[in-house]
C-alpha cells in the first residue's frame, strides 16, 4: 500500500519539474519580455516575437556626438541572451560593457522587434522598441 | 536458423523498460543542442550503460547523466530548445522510477504525464496568444521562417522573388529602420487560407494530444493516444523537421503504451517523420 503511494509520487517527479520550470518561463514572459520560445515553457510556435525577429542596436555618445556602434562578434552569446529576455539585468550589464569597450561617455542599447497587423490584402510589419537601456 | 535468431533479437530488444532505457540513451545523444562536448559525454555514458540491463535499472547512471547534461543546459538556457530540456526531465523521471516498487508502471505513468503536460503548455500558449489565434503568427512565419518555404510557396502561392524581397525588407527594417517604420508584405493568393488552416489544426491537434494523454481513458479509448500523437508528429515534424522532439515524444509514447502490439507504431512513425520531411522538401524544390 505504502509502495503504491510512493510509486504515484515517483511518477510525478518529471512532470512536476517540467511544470515548475514552465511556470518560471511564464512569469519571465510577462516580467522580462522573455520570448515564449525560450526557457522551457513550451510556447514555441505561439508568437512571432522571438530571437530571430528581434535585433539589438547600440548608439554611443562620444564627445557630444551620437553614432551607431557595431556589436563585437565575440559577444554573440550575450547578445542572444539579451534578445531572448531583454528585461533582465543582462541587458544593463551588456550596455555597461559596450560603453567601456567603445570608450563612450554614454550608450543607448535597444532591442527592436516586429509588430504585425493584417490588412485585407497585405501584412504590415512595424518596427517597435522592445526595451531601451541608457547608461550611465 | 530463424529459431536461433529470434531469441537473439528478443535479447536485443529486451523488456520494455530496458528497450526504452536504451532508446532514451540515444535520445540524449540526439538532443544535445549541437553542443559537442555534451554530445561526446552523452555518447560515452550511453556506451557504458546501454549494454547492461543492471545499469539501466539503477537510478544513479540516469541521475549522473541528468546532472552533467542539465548543468550544461542551465549555463546557456537561452540557447537550449525546450525538447532538449524535456529530455533531461525524462532522464530524472527514469532514474526516479527505479526506486519504485513497480518501475515499469511508474515509467508508463511518468511518460504519459510528461507528454500530456508538454501539450497542455503548448496548447495553452497558442490559445492565449492573440498573435496565434488571429493567424498573424503563421502569416508572418510563412514569410520569415525558411522551414515554411515549401508551404508558403507550393501551397500558399508566394513566388520566389516576392518571398526573397519580403525577407530582405524585413531584415533591413530590423537593421536600420526607425521605430514606427513599416514594411508592407504582399502575401500569396492562398497565404491567409493556409495560415487559417494551420492555426485551427495546430490548436486542434495539440488540444487532442493533451486531452487524450491526461484524461483517464479506458479500453479502446486509450488508442486515441497513439493516434493523436503519431498524427501530430507526422503533420508537424514532417513540415518543420525537429527530429529530436519527434524522437522524444515517440519514445515517451512507446513507453506509456500498455498494448504491446501497438508499440511498433511509434518506431515506424519515427522513420516516417524524416521521410515525409524529405519528400516535402523534394516536392518544393
Amino acid at each position: 500500500m505504502r509502495s503504491a503511494g510512493r510509486d504515484r509520487w515517483l511518477a510525478l517527479v518529471a512532470p512536476i519539474l517540467l511544470l515548475a520550470v514552465a511556470t518560471v518561463a511564464v512569469v519571465r514572459f510577462h516580467w522580462v519580455q522573455q520570448s515564449s520560445w525560450q526557457g522551457a515553457g513550451f510556447g514555441m510556435f505561439a508568437t512571432h516575437d522571438y530571437v530571430p525577429s528581434r535585433a539589438l542596436r547600440a548608439t554611443a555618445s562620444i564627445g557630444g556626438t551620437d553614432r551607431a556602434v557595431p556589436i563585437p562578434a565575440g559577444l554573440g552569446s550575450r547578445v542572444e541572451r539579451v534578445l531572448a529576455a531583454p528585461g533582465d539585468a543582462a541587458m544593463v550589464s551588456l550596455a555597461e560593457d559596450l560603453r567601456s569597450w567603445a570608450g563612450a561617455d554614454g550608450l543607448v542599447l535597444e532591442v527592436v522587434g516586429h509588430d504585425v497587423t493584417l490588412d485585407h490584402d497585405a501584412m504590415v510589419v512595424t518596427l517597435r522598441s522592445v526595451r531601451r537601456v541608457e547608461v550611465p | 536458423m530463424t529459431a536461433r535468431l529470434l531469441p537473439a533479437w528478443r535479447d536485443l530488444i529486451g523488456p520494455i523498460d530496458v528497450l526504452i532505457g536504451r532508446l532514451s540513451l540515444l535520445l540524449v545523444i540526439v538532443n544535445t543542442n549541437y553542443d559537442r562536448p555534451v554530445m561526446i559525454a552523452a555518447a560515452i555514458g550511453a556506451a557504458v550503460i546501454a549494454p547492461h540491463p543492471r545499469l539501466i535499472r539503477s537510478p544513479w547512471p540516469w541521475f549522473a547523466l541528468a546532472a552533467v547534461i542539465g548543468t550544461a543546459q542551465a549555463r546557456i538556457w537561452w540557447r537550449v530548445d525546450d525538447h532538449v530540456v524535456a529530455t533531461t526531465y525524462w532522464l530524472i523521471g527514469f532514474g526516479a522510477a527505479q526506486f519504485a516498487g513497480d518501475p515499469i508502471l511508474v515509467l508508463r505513468r511518468s511518460a504519459r504525464l510528461l507528454v500530456g503536460c508538454i501539450f497542455v503548455l503548448a496548447f495553452g500558449w497558442k490559445v492565449l496568444s492573440s498573435q496565434f489565434t488571429s493567424t498573424e503568427f503563421f502569416q508572418y512565419t510563412m514569410v520569415r521562417d525558411s522551414r515554411f518555404e515549401v508551404v508558403s510557396q507550393t501551397i500558399g502561392g508566394m513566388g520566389d522573388d516576392e518571398l526573397a524581397s519580403a525577407r530582405t525588407d524585413l531584415a533591413e527594417l530590423s537593421r536600420s529602420g526607425d521605430i514606427g517604420d513599416r514594411v508592407v508584405v504582399a502575401p500569396g493568393p492562398r497565404t491567409a487560407t493556409v495560415a487559417g488552416l494551420l492555426t485551427v489544426w495546430g490548436i486542434g491537434i495539440e488540444g487532442a494530444v493533451a486531452a487524450s494523454f491526461l484524461a483517464p481513458l479506458r479500453g479502446r479509448w486509450r488508442r486515441l493516444r497513439p493516434t493523436t500523437l503519431v498524427v501530430f508528429c507526422l503533420t508537424t515534424y514532417g513540415v518543420v523537421p525537429v527530429f529530436g522532439f519527434a524522437a522524444l515524444l515517440l519514445t515517451l509514447g512507446m513507453m506509456q503504451e500498455n498494448e504491446a502490439r501497438l508499440r511498433p507504431i511509434y518506431p515506424v512513425a519515427l522513420v516516417l517523420v524524416p521521410l515525409s520531411s524529405y519528400l516535402l522538401d523534394r516536392l518544393g524544390s
